[in-house]
Formats: structure tokens, C-alpha cells, sequence
């Protein structure tokens, strides 16, 4: 099976990697809070650019018997090595403006020691930090594989930052999450890389040393430092380190690494005896070295933190999503050559379960004594013998080919068939994509344009989202009966449905009312994404077919109403269910019936329990949209159960207008249409002014609404129906 | 009480003696040949004439990950482990010099004891005597020439 280049790689180099990487990860993240540690210590800092290094060892003279070295950190403190007027010598933080001791250097705490050698080497040496270096240049190589995938995966980097559509926990946040740790940990990689390259010699570097050979000018006038040029001009904020004089000697120099150059300075005099450039490496080791450790920033510490936080989620989703996807069993099928064979089975997809699909079917058609050749759809060729062309398609990003039939079209284009064939095609993908299944309508399409080509079975779409299984099921059946082959696969070969079912917990049932309809509230006991106008696909027994509800998000709970049907399953199990038991069900996306929150107005219009959804978009109305909520029931009581709701929306100015009519209430029967009738003129123009009319309840009431918009649409060529279809004016879920 | 009081006044003599061992700084200038790669672990230790190790008096190298590489020293120091945090600094690259301040305890001084600069590189040659001189009075005042990775190392007595 050719998989995707990026998922392969991605995928691949992560294997390999990730044992060494959980090691870095957590160790860096101990090491991490390291900074943090540190600037709770330390002594506060003193803007070193305003202080110059003649004015700080003039100081330090005056209160130190010797001087050693000064140096400062990369917090910006001033450290330094001096023996005291009482001889004993000290390393600590001194105060650069008077030279006062601050308190001793903050002896790093041997357990962050003990961390940096797990992260550097693993207590292998030389070899260790080779594993590491390696695994950290693996890491960069994900990432960059990473970027890839993600922006195949989103339909392009134009569409990088649109939002992701997997319901699954871990893929979502596998991807969500990267979006954002993807800079830091891309600058952790380098780093980290740039670091191991120079621990093993393999950054160039012409180090050019200072030459202490060469002499001062003995005729330069004797100066005290603080009146010396080149301490007087030279700021503490471009000094790394200072090695003093070691005797009064003239020829020893005072040895001073610059953030630019390393310089020679004689003591007396203050003349440069010799300096050298700082090469550019020196510079990025440097950056390298505090971008890698967080240790000039605590505020980037604690990114650097998260970030290792991030490669360990990431290993572990990761894996989880790996588990899920992996290849399923192998077994071999005794293929024929495409030459030779009758039955020609073609494959495009990504992922396991088309192919598994496939290679099942094959094996119940080879079961037959058919002679059947099996490939993937970038093989298409002439087939001599062939009858029937059998297609088994995924598709990828936004409406592409699967890799291995991206050459599809261009093939079917040049090859002409000797003989004419039967055509299927079955279509597997997800309709939490917009363009889901659009490759596999086009091959559909292509294919029955040729005169030479016929239709067998129509044109069939699986979605992972909404029982696969039942679809390929189906499909199997026309097959079987179309063909008289058996078809016998096993369970495990048929396409597992993306969603397993979940637990919902009853928080709470009303009574019935009259109308034998009810509420139920349900609270998901996993992570789910979902919003109002989704469908709740309710499995009221473990071998039921899903029954479905439309769905209501109240303050994060899903409110249904339903009516119970005299002898029916689902309903009536619903309504005999209590407070804490448990149901099972899938949530089924539904874009199609979002609230459409960029609409100028609304105009909402339901009967009986498909009042439901509004219920929730109303509670999502946060920005007050104008919303005119058209209603029929049958009578005062049928309203009650949604008065709370309704009332609390009326409060918040979530509604602008209600339209209740009731059909059984007063002498003459009024259903909701009819109250819909009676506001032609406004719902026009509101339709005029890029409204949003919303229609859920029965499909008869439905189709009466859109009777009326047709009839006003023949009166006043403005109101363009089909345009409102097109632009998703007009949104309907109806039963 | 008598007893009580005598035994104090003893206990605090004795612990007096025993912190304020007398000691001779030095100032102690090391000078590396050129050379590419790690920094060199240096460990000046003190030995009697026989070359068994007295005391360890300075450690260049704070990442005990490599200290076993300091074969000789390595078996003294190993054993106990003394504390060493005041008396450690960074490794020194090649071409590179580094002055430190050495506490050197006095009883050594002209007493036939020896000064020891044992080097080391990672993943490179180990001297177990790269320099040495005898610790006389003379000689904390002098520079000496190393033979493995030190080009030289100059001393001087603090006033
Ligand atoms: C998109 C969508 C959204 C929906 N939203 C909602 C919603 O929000 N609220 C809601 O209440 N419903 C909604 N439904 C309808 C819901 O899915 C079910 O169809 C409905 O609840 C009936 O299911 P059931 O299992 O109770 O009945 P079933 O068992 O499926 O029976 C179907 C019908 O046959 C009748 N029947 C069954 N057995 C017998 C028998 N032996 N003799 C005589 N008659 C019989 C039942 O009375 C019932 O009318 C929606 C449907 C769709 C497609």
C-alpha cells in the first residue's frame, strides 16, 4: 500500500526517535524551571549598558585585595573572582556600581547536573550524546514532515489556520496543539542540533587566538583604569568575561571577551595590544546556547517548558492515533494479471479501511473461481479479457486523489478499452469534510461518460462518520444479487465507523405532556465536539439502528425533544429512561444546520419537537442577532415544556419576535405555515437583506414553507430561491 | 563542674585547630597548547614524594560525568568523593589560559611534597602527570612547562 510520503516519513522517523526524545523531553522539561530557580535566587539586576568596565574595576580594586576574573551572566548579573582584604577567595554577584559583595555564585543544584546529563548523553558520554544529537536532527525532519501533512491535510498552507474537523480527541489536539508549539519546538530542534554539531567538532570554526607576544608601547603616558579609553567607552553590557592581569607586569594584559571581539588591553597604559573578531559561529553558539536553555528569559523557560510538555503529548497521541489507524491483518490472494483477468479491482486510498474493503470483497470474488486482478488506481490500464471494473475509492484533503491515484485521470484519458465493461464504484470518506467523497463521484462521472463503459451498480458513498458498515453491507447485497456470487465477509473486514458509540448520562426527563412529548437532557461522558443542530444518534438497544434527534447545546448539555411514538423503539425507550442512567449514542456532525452566526437576521420556523435546535441557537445568540422564532404546536400546553427556555432567551434579548400558532387551541386550525403566510412582506425583505430563514420539524410542514417562498419567488423575481439554496440562505432539518 | 568547663575549653581548642588548618594561597595561571576540541579537565592535587595523593586542591571540569576518565586521580578521589564545589571551575579550551587562586595547605610547603597537574580531554589523551613541581618556596614563584596539554603554568604567592 503506497501511503502519503509526509505520513510515512512523519510517522517513520518519529518511531525511531521517540524513545530518546520522551528521555529529552522530560528531562528538559526538569531542566526548564532551572531559569525560573535562578531569577527567584539572584540578587536584582542593574541595567549594565549605562555602567562602564573602567568604573567597575576601579571599584572592585578599592574593596579587593586581588582580582581574578569578572564575567557576566546571561541573566545580567556581574559575577566575579576576587580574593578578599582578609585573603580568602570568593566567587559571587557583586554590585558593578560600588564593587559590594552580594552574596556567593548560586552553586547549581546537582540534580539539575544529574538532569543535564540524562538530556545530553544519557550517561553514555560521547556515544549517548551522539543518540541525542541524531534524535534531535530526526526531530527537526518530523516537524518539517509535520508542516507538510498538516497543510496537505487542511487543502493547502492558504488554509493552514482554518479549523480542524476531527472529532477525535487526540487527533484534533495532535493538530491543534502543533499549530502552536510548532515554532518553539522547531527552535528547540536547531538549537539543539547547532549544540551537538559543535560538541562534535563539526561547525568550522577559524579560531583565531590572542597574540600575547606582542609588546606595549612603552611611551603611552601611565594612566589609572577609569581614565583609560578603552575602559572608559567600553560598557558592561558587551562584556562576557574579564581575565585581570595575573602580576603588575606590563606584559601581562588584561584579557577581555567582548560579546564582538576578544581584546588585549594593557593594564597601565590602556592600550590594545591585540584584538580578534568574534567569528560568526561564536554568535550563533551563543544564541543557540540561550535559546536552547531559556537561560537569559524565564518568561521563555516556561515556553520551553510547555513545549517539552508538547513532544510528550505529541508522542503519545501520536501513538494513539497510530494504534487506530494501523494496517490490519495480511493475508495472500492468489491474483491473476490484469491481462488475464474478468474482474478488475482498483484502489485509491490513504488509509487502511478501503483497502481492507477491497481486498476482501477480491477474496470472495477469487472464492468464486473468477479470475481477478487487484491494483491501485494509478495502474489503470488496457485490459484485454476484462468484464468489470470495480472501484474502490477514498479521498484526500479538499476533494483530491489518494496518492496512488493521482494518475488516474490521465491514464483513463489515453487508454481506450478493446472491450466494453460494468462499472462500480464505491466512495469511502468522512462528512466531516465538506468535500468528502469528491474524487470518487468524479471517477464515477468520468467513467460512465465512455460510451464503452456501463454503469453496474450506482454510485455508492460509505461514510466513516454514519455507518459505514450498513452501507458496504447494502452495497454487498446489490451485488450479490445483481451477480449471484455470494459475498461473505467477516466482520472485521468491513469499515469500522469512526465514531464508536459513547455513554451519555440523563441528567434529567420531563414528565410527558400531552402531546406525548418530552425533554431529555444528556451529558457526554467523553470529550466531544459538538453545537446546536448537530444529531444525536440514539441506539436504543446494542443491534438497534441508530435513531436520530436533532440536537440542542444548553450550557454545555444536550437537550432533546422528542415525541414518543405509540409502538416506537427509540422514542419510547427515551421516555421510559431516568435521571443517571446511561444510553448509548454517536453525535453526528451536521454543518449544514449550524447556527449561522454572521447572518444579519434569522428567521427560525419549526413545529412540534423541532423546536429543539432553536432551543440552543437561541442560547448561543450572543450577539443578539435579530430572531424571529415562527412556532406551531398543537396547543397552549405543547409550548410549555420549551417555556423555561424560551422565557430565559426572551431575557437575554436572544429573540426579537415569536409567531406561535396552535392547531388544536381555538375554533379555526392554525399550523405554522400559515402564520408564516401572514408575514410575507417581512420575511421578503428580510430574505432581500441576506436573512437566514431555518426550517426544522416535519418534512410536510417543510415542504409547505418552501411552497410559499417558491410562490413569493414567481411574484418577485428578487427573492432568487436557488441563489438561496447556493449561499446557504435557506437551511432545513426535517423528518 | 570543674571537669564540665575543662572538657568545653578542649572541645573548642580542638575544633578550632582542626577548621583553621593553615593555608598558603597561590595564584596559579594555567596556559593550554592549541588544540581542537572539548576543554580539558585539569586537577591540581597535592602527592607526598612517593606520588600517593595528599589532598586535591583544584578542579578545572564540573561535569563528574567525566571524572572517571581522570584515571589516577579518579581512584583517589572515587573512593570518598570530598566535597569539591569551592575548589571546581569551568574546563580550559585549547589556546586558552585560565587563573585561578590555589589554597595550598602550608604544612606541604618545603616538606617534600610534590604539586600535580593531571589533564585530560574527552575522547582524547589523559596525562597523569602533565606538570609537576616540588612545593617549595621557590618554585610557587616560578613557571613551569607542561608536557601534555599545558603549554605552561605560572605561579605566585598572594601578599
Ligand atoms: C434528521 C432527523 C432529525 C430528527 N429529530 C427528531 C427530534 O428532534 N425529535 C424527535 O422526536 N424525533 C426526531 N426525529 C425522528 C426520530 O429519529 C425517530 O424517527 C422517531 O423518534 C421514531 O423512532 P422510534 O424508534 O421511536 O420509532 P420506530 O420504531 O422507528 O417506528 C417508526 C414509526 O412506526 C410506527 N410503528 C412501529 N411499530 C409499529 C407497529 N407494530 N404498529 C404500528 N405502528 C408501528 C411507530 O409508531 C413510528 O411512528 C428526527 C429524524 C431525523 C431523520
Amino acid at each position: 500500500m503506497i501511503t502519503s510520503i509526509y505520513r510515512y516519513s512523519h510517522l517513520v522517523l518519529a518511531a525511531i526517535s521517540s524513545l530518546f526524545l520522551v528521555v529529552a523531553a522530560i528531562t528538559g522539561l526538569v531542566l526548564s524551571t532551572e531559569p525560573i530557580f535562578y531569577d527567584l535566587k539572584q540578587p536584582d539586576k542593574i541595567d549594565l549598558s549605562e555602567i562602564s568596565l573602567g568604573q567597575t574595576i576601579h571599584k572592585l580594586q578599592q574593596e579587593y585585595d586581588e582580582l581574578i576574573t569578572l564575567s557576566t551572566t546571561s541573566q545580567g548579573l556581574v559575577l566575579a573572582d576576587v580574593v578578599t582584604k582578609e585573603g580568602t577567595s570568593v566567587t559571587g554577584y557583586i554590585n558593578p556600581k560600588t564593587g559590594m559583595f552580594l552574596g556567593d555564585e548560586i552553586t547549581r543544584p546537582s540534580i539539575y547536573n544529574w538532569f543535564t546529563n540524562l538530556h545530553r548523553s544519557l550517561f553514555l558520554k560521547s556515544i549517548g550524546r551522539g543518540f541525542i544529537g541524531v534524535s534531535t536532527f530526526l526531530l527537526v525532519l518530523i516537524i518539517v514532515s509535520g508542516i507538510f501533512l498538516l497543510a496537505q491535510r487542511q487543502g493547502g498552507f492558504s488554509k493552514w489556520f482554518s479549523s480542524i474537523k476531527d472529532k477525535e480527541f487526540h487527533k484534533k489536539y495532535h493538530v491543534i496543539l502543533s499549530r502552536w508549539l510548532l515554532i518553539p519546538i522547531l527552535i528547540i530542534a536547531i538549537t539543539g542540533v547547532y549544540l551537538s554539531l559543535e560538541q562534535f567538532d563539526l561547525i568550522p570554526v577559524e579560531n583565531q587566538s590572542l597574540d600575547w607576544s606582542l609588546s606595549p608601547d612603552e611611551e603611552l603616558p601611565l594612566q589609572t583604569i577609569e581614565n583609560q579609553d578603552f575602559f572608559k567607552t567600553t560598557t558592561l553590557d558587551q562584556v562576557k568575561e574579564v581575565n585581570f592581569p595575573f602580576s603588575s607586569d606590563p606584559i601581562d594584559y588584561y584579557e577581555i571577551y567582548l560579546k564582538e571581539k576578544s581584546v588585549l588591553v594593557a593594564q597601565h597604559t590602556g592600550e590594545v595590544i591585540d584584538q580578534v573578531e568574534n567569528p560568526f559561529t561564536a554568535l550563533v553558539s551563543y544564541y543557540s546556547t540561550i535559546f536552547h536553555t531559556g537561560s537569559a528569559s524565564p518568561l521563555w523557560s516556561v515556553i520551553l517548558g510547555i513545549s517539552c510538555i508538547g513532544i510528550l503529548y505529541f508522542i503519545i497521541s501520536g501513538c494513539v492515533i497510530y494504534w487506530k489507524r494501523r494496517p490490519k491483518k495480511n493475508y495472500k490472494l492468489e491474483l491473476s494479471s490484469a491481462q488475464d483477468s474478468e474482474y478488475i479491482v482498483l484502489v485509491g486510498s490513504e488509509s487502511g479501511s478501503t483497502y481492507a474493503f477491497a481486498k476482501a470483497f477480491t477474496q470472495q470474488l477469487l472464492r468464486t473461481g473468477k479470475k481477478v486482478s487487484l491494483s491501485d488506481l494509478n495502474h489503470y490500464q488496457q485490459y484485454e479479457r476484462a468484464l468489470h471494473l470495480i472501484i474502490f475509492t477514498a479521498t484526500y484533503g479538499d476533494g483530491d486523489a489518494p496518492t496512488n491515484a493521482r494518475k488516474f485521470f490521465d491514464r483513463l484519458e489515453k487508454i481506450d478499452q478493446p472491450r466494453s465493461l460494468f462499472v462500480s464504484v464505491v466512495g469511502f470518506g468522512s462528512s466531516i469534510y465538506p468535500k468528502y467523497n469528491e474524487f470518487g463521484k468524479q471517477v464515477y462521472h468520468r467513467l460512465v461518460k465512455d460510451e464503452n463503459m456501463k454503469p453496474y451498480l450506482p454510485f455508492t458513498e460509505v461514510d466513516e462518520e454514519h455507518q459505514p458498515e450498513e452501507t458496504c453491507k447494502q452495497w454487498l447485497q446489490l451485488w450479490q444479487q445483481k451477480s449471484g456470487f455470494p459475498m461473505e465477509l467477516k466482520v472485521d473486514q468491513f469499515p469500522k465507523s469512526n465514531i464508536e458509540k459513547q455513554k451519555f448520562k440523563v441528567t434529567h426527563r420531563s414528565p410527558l405532556n400531552k402531546d406525548e412529548t418530552f425533554i431529555i437532557s444528556l451529558q457526554p461522558t467523553s470529550y466531544n465536539d459538538y453545537q446546536s443542530g448537530d444529531l444525536l444518534e440514539v441506539y436504543a438497544s446494542e443491534k438497534a439502528k441508530a435513531r436520530q434527534y436533532s440536537i440542542a447545546r444548553i450550557q454545555n448539555k444536550i437537550v432533546l425533544s422528542v415525541r414518543k411514538h405509540e409502538h416506537g423503539l427509540c422514542s419510547t425507550y427515551l421516555a421510559n429512561c431516568h435521571k443517571n442512567d446511561d444510553i448509548m449514542a454517536t453525535i453526528k456532525t451536521n454543518t449544514s444546520f449550524h447556527f449561522p452566526k454572521d447572518a444579519p437576521k434569522i428567521i427560525m420556523v419549526a413545529n412540534g419537537t423541532g423546536i429543539a435546535p432553536f432551543l440552543g441557537m437561541l442560547d448561543e445568540n450572543k450577539t443578539n442577532i435579530p430572531i424571529d422564532l415562527y412556532w406551531g404546536g398543537k396547543n397552549i400546553e405543547s409550548l410549555s415544556i420549551y417555556g423555561e427556555y424560551l422565557e430565559d432567551a426572551h431575557k437575554k434579548q436572544q429573540v426579537s419576535n415569536y409567531h406561535i400558532s396552535y392547531s388544536r387551541e381555538n375554533e379555526v386550525v392554525e399550523y405554522v405555515q400559515h402564520k408564516v403566510a401572514e408575514h410575507k412582506e417581512e420575511i421578503t425583505t428580510d430574505l432581500q437583506q441576506g436573512a437566514v430563514i431555518m426550517i426544522c420539524g416535519s418534512l410536510s410542514m417543510q415542504n409547505e414553507v418552501l411552497d410559499l417562498l417558491e410562490l413569493w419567488n414567481k411574484e418577485n423575481p428578487k427573492i432568487q430561491l436557488e441563489q438561496l439554496y447556493k449561499n446557504q440562505k435557506i437551511l432545513t432539518d426535517c423528518y | 563542674m570543674r571537669i564540665l568547663y575543662m572538657a568545653l575549653v578542649a572541645l573548642i581548642c580542638l575544633s578550632f585547630t582542626a577548621s583553621t588548618v593553615s593555608k598558603t594561597s597561590v595564584k596559579c595561571m594555567i596556559q593550554m597548547k592549541n588544540y581542537t576540541g572539548e576543554g580539558a579537565y585539569i586537577v591540581v592535587s597535592v602527592t607526598d614524594k612517593e606520588g600517593e595523593y595528599k589532598e586535591t586542591i583544584y578542579v578545572h571540569g564540573k561535569d563528574p560525568e567525566w571524572y572517571s576518565e581522570i584515571d589516577s586521580w579518579w581512584k583517589f578521589y572515587g573512593k570518598h568523593r570530598p566535597d569539591i564545589d569551592a575548589i571546581s571551575g569551568e574546563t580550559i579550551a585549547g589556546g586558552e589560559r585560565s587563573i585561578s587562586v590555589l589554597e595550598i595547605p602550608t604544612q606541604y610547603i618545603n616538606s617534600n611534597h610534590k604539586l600535580r597537574f593531571e589533564t585530560a580531554v574527552e575522547d582524547q589523551d589523559y596525562n597523569e602527570v602533565d606538570l609537576e613541581l616540588d612545593l617549595t618556596d621557590s618554585n610557587l614563584k616560578s613557571k613551569v612547562d607542561g608536557t601534555g596539554w599545558i603549554r605552561y603554568v605560572r605561579l605566585m604567592p598572594q601578599k
